[in-house]
């Protein structure tokens, strides 16, 4: 995806919290963006402490590293450290579940509370695949926010509606479908270029500090323009097979 | 924490094994055991995860806390207090407040613990800082008298020693580069000192900071890099001689083909470190006081025997030059609260390996699953009401429905004190072409020679452990904040809230003239003795120690009990090989 060919762009890492309640697809869509694939029965987990993968714009290039809630969102059991340095949020809803917006509300409220405070939030609808064919304007499906589960085959959460509602907030706002593919692309795109120049860290290149997600702390290395590698945080990878020996 | 009303029930009500509580054992058995192919139900009856090792984000979660304390329904703490001079609602928002934690701990690089989390392949969840010198306290005379031998004598010729000392110290002229393998070379970044850093900087004696231990006021700095032992200008050669001879038998006191050392060792299992000092390795009382002060034991000195005293000293000294562009550290600490961090990123890799956790749902009681519903050997009542079966149990008594009783022993004063003041000296680099500025400091203020001694480890603003807005207060080119907004000094003593307080106070004396407390926590912790005999299947936890590093018990612990439900050592936190694979894939 990142083409090599040209003089180097300048590359950060961004931290992607993913949230939103179970079964709407939130790691269909990252396996959508990261491997370009999607799995009809997918099974809940991931198996990984996150994913990478790198999205390039004309300026830049953002390596995205997604945070999967593992399932911790069903219990309401996502630790604090979930949320710590995050630049974005992912906060998926399913458009044919109008309690899953609901409940992506309540997840927007706790980044508002949590998560740092320029931290960017995309709502997302997915399974738009699901829609009524003729929809996408958001035509007064069926149902308004009756039923839910039973009538899976349509659209029970109004266009409009969520984007008002992301409006007032200062979201992004997407419908996509992780089954077709469509609008995945953008999500990711239309993040990276909401993300704020100056919160971005430059990825020293040859591993530098620990990603953003991590390193970043309150402020240590932030400032001291990459050159130089003075900083607070140590990269445990370097030492591993450092050589024996002791003080006497 | 979280105030969704609607929580699901669990989605099975058969386990391998249960754990109840998120402490770091539970937590470590909990990523071990899912990654084992077991199925892990992980429980936590309160609300935040890591239990007695857990870390509160806002003052009102401290308050919240600290009236469960006092009325006693927190296991093993009691009597906490908390003073705060900060402003109306200053700190009370949730999530990007202070972060004070109950286990602040220190991680040596030489632990078993970093070892299995490399293993693990878990260290890059965390940010890990190093942590730099430790400081004591010394009295006037101490301070004031540059080293004098108080003796000749003890096992080895002086003579002998002097001169493996100047030989050690020449051979370590020549061979400096290589002291540090791990340490990248390309570039000795000259810093450009922000306006604090200076006007610090001038307190700090140090003509020629490579030679002479660095010092402020009564505190000095303990010696312990190579440089220190050998070339120190605090140090005379007797001392140097004593010193170097004395880590000598700290590095093999174990070593069985040391038959030297280990008879020594034998014979002095027993005796205090100090009395073992002035004995066989006579070396002045402010030596003794820094050596003891590594091992981390917030006992009096008389009672620190030799036997609790070397292995913490091994592990220090064995640690110490091997972190890479840190060389004069021996110790990392995580950021965000330590191991209430660690307990965090472990819970969520249980859970990225096929594992549930459950906050605020307790267990109610346990017992043998007699009437054989199904073949589990357990069967739990949870405190949602919930039924669950599981072949076994793991977890502390109180989080298990089994009675606890106080011991009568020890108990641990323990406090927290966010200042707004400047000790940015604790958190300078030792040496120039570190790269690495430390983010914690130890300082220790003895006790005197019956009294305990308080320890109080400092944490910069760096670690994250305080709000941003006060540490956006600081000009952000500099390049070292904490110099201008620090953090936290965490205490640990076994002797009183005021000895605790006092010795803070020494501490803020030095620091500036604006030294402020904006707000205390302090708290007692009381060892408690687990009910023994329980069930087929029950295992009990021994309560996670006061320790202020993490010591190897605990994973040997977690070892011991995935070797009875697994049957091996082997493969202990292993990465599933499909996992793995995965990884590898996605690293191209």
């Amino acid at each position: 995806m990142a083409s090599r060919d040209e003089a180097p762009k300048l590359s950060s890492s961004v931290k992607l919290v993913l949230l939103g309640e179970a079964a709407v697809g939130k790691s269909s869509l990252v396996l959508r963006f990261v491997n370009d694939d999607f799995q009809e029965n997918k099974e809940p987990t991931i198996g990984a402490a996150f994913l990478t993968q790198k999205c390039a714009l004309p300026s830049r290039t953002i390596k995205f590293e997604i945070w999967d809630t593992a399932g911790q969102e069903r219990f309401a059991s996502l630790a604090p450290m979930y949320y710590r340095n995050a630049q974005t949020a992912l906060v998926v809803y399913d458009i044919t579940k109008p309690t899953s917006l609901t409940k992506a509300k309540h997840w927007v409220s706790e980044l508002q509370r949590q998560a740092s405070p320029g931290i960017v939030i995309a709502l997302v609808g997915n399974k738009l695949d699901l829609a009524a064919t003729t929809a996408s304007d958001g035509g007064d499906a069926d149902g308004g926010d009756g039923g839910d589960g039973g009538d899976a085959g349509s659209r029970a959460v109004l266009t409009a509606e969520a984007k008002a509602y992301a409006d007032e907030e200062g979201l992004l706002f997407y419908e996509t479908s992780a089954k077709t593919g469509e609008n995945v692309q953008s999500v990711f795109e239309a993040i990276a270029n909401a993300i704020p120049e100056n919160t971005l860290k430059p990825r020293g290149g040859a591993g530098g500090f620990a990603g953003s997600g991590r390193g970043g702390g309150a402020g240590g290395a932030g400032g001291s323009g990459g050159e130089g590698r003075v900083g607070t945080a140590v990269n445990l990878e370097d030492g591993v097979g450092a050589k024996d020996g002791c003080a006497c | 924490m979280n105030d969704f009303s609607d929580i699901p029930p669990l989605p099975l009500a058969d386990w391998d094994v249960l754990i109840s509580g998120t402490g770091i054992k539970q937590s470590l058995l909990a990523v071990a055991l899912c990654r084992a192919g077991k199925t892990v139900l992980q429980l936590d009856k309160n609300s935040y995860y890591g239990g007695s090792a857990a870390a509160f984000y806002s003052l009102s979660e401290v308050d919240a806390w600290v009236a469960k304390v006092n009325s006693g329904d927190e296991v093993g703490i009691k009597n906490a207090v908390v003073v705060s001079n900060a402003g109306e609602g200053a700190g009370y928002g949730s999530g990007r407040g202070y972060t004070l934690s109950l286990a602040p701990h220190l991680v040596y690089w030489h632990s078993s613990v970093l070892e299995i989390l490399r293993r693990a392949d878990l260290t890059d969840g965390f940010s890990w800082h190093a942590v730099g010198s430790w400081w004591v306290c010394l009295t006037e005379e101490e301070v004031a008298v540059p080293a004098v031998a108080t003796g000749v004598g003890g096992v080895v010729g002086l003579a002998e020693v002097g001169v493996k000392a100047a030989k050690l110290a020449s051979a370590a002229g020549k061979k400096r580069a290589g002291w540090n393998k791990g340490r990248k070379k390309e570039s000795v970044a000259e810093t450009t000192p922000g306006g604090g850093e200076e006007s610090v900087g001038e307190r700090v004696t140090q003509g020629n900071s490579e030679t002479t231990l660095r010092k402020v006021d009564n505190f000095r700095e303990v010696p312990c890099t190579f440089e220190d032992v050998a070339w120190s200008k605090d140090l005379t050669d007797k001392d140097r001689g004593q010193l170097g001879e004395f880590l000598r038998f700290v590095m093999r006191y174990n070593d069985p083909t040391d038959q030297k050392c280990s008879r020594i060792f034998e014979e002095n299992r027993q005796t205090s470190l100090r009395t073992f000092l002035s004995e066989i390795f006579p070396i002045p009382p402010f030596i003794t006081t820094s050596i003891s002060s590594l091992t981390l034991i917030p006992s009096a000195p008389s009672e620190i025997t030799l036997e609790q005293a070397l292995p913490r000293l091994a592990v220090h000294f064995s640690s110490l030059g091997k972190i890479p562009d840190v060389r004069s550290s021996a110790a990392l600490t995580i950021a965000y609260g330590g191991s209430a961090e660690l307990c965090q990123v472990l819970s969520r890799a249980a859970a990225i390996a096929g594992g549930i956790n459950v906050l605020s749902r307790g267990v109610k009681s346990l017992c043998s699953n007699k009437k054989g519903d199904g073949n589990r050997k357990l069967k739990a009542q949870l405190e949602s009401g919930e039924t669950i079966y599981a072949d076994w149990a793991i977890g502390e008594a109180s989080d298990l429905a089994k009675e606890v009783k106080p011991l009568d022993g020890k108990s641990m004063s323990r406090g927290i004190y966010v200042i707004e003041t400047q000790i940015g000296w604790l958190f300078e680099r030792k040496y120039k072409d570190e790269n690495i500025t430390p983010a914690a400091a130890v300082v220790v203020v003895p006790g005197g020679d019956k009294g305990a001694p308080v320890y109080i480890i400092a944490r910069s603003g760096v670690t994250g452990e305080c709000p941003r807005s006060q540490c956006e207060f600081s000009n952000l080119k500099s390049i070292v904040m904490s110099l201008i907004k620090p953090g936290l000094l965490h205490a640990v003593t076994e002797s009183s809230y005021g000895d605790m307080n006092a010795a803070i106070d020494k501490v803020l004396q030095v620091c500036s003239p604006l030294s402020e407390i904006l707000y205390s926590l302090q708290y007692t912790a009381v060892t408690t003795s687990p009910e023994i005999g329980s069930e087929d299947g029950t295992v009990i936890l021994d309560p996670l120690t006061q320790d202020i590093a993490l010591q190897d018990d605990v994973l040997e612990e977690t070892l011991r009990i995935y070797e009875r439900i697994v049957g091996t050592r082997e493969g202990f936190m292993d990465v599933p090989e499909e996992i793995r694979r995965m990884k590898e894939e996605m690293e191209e």
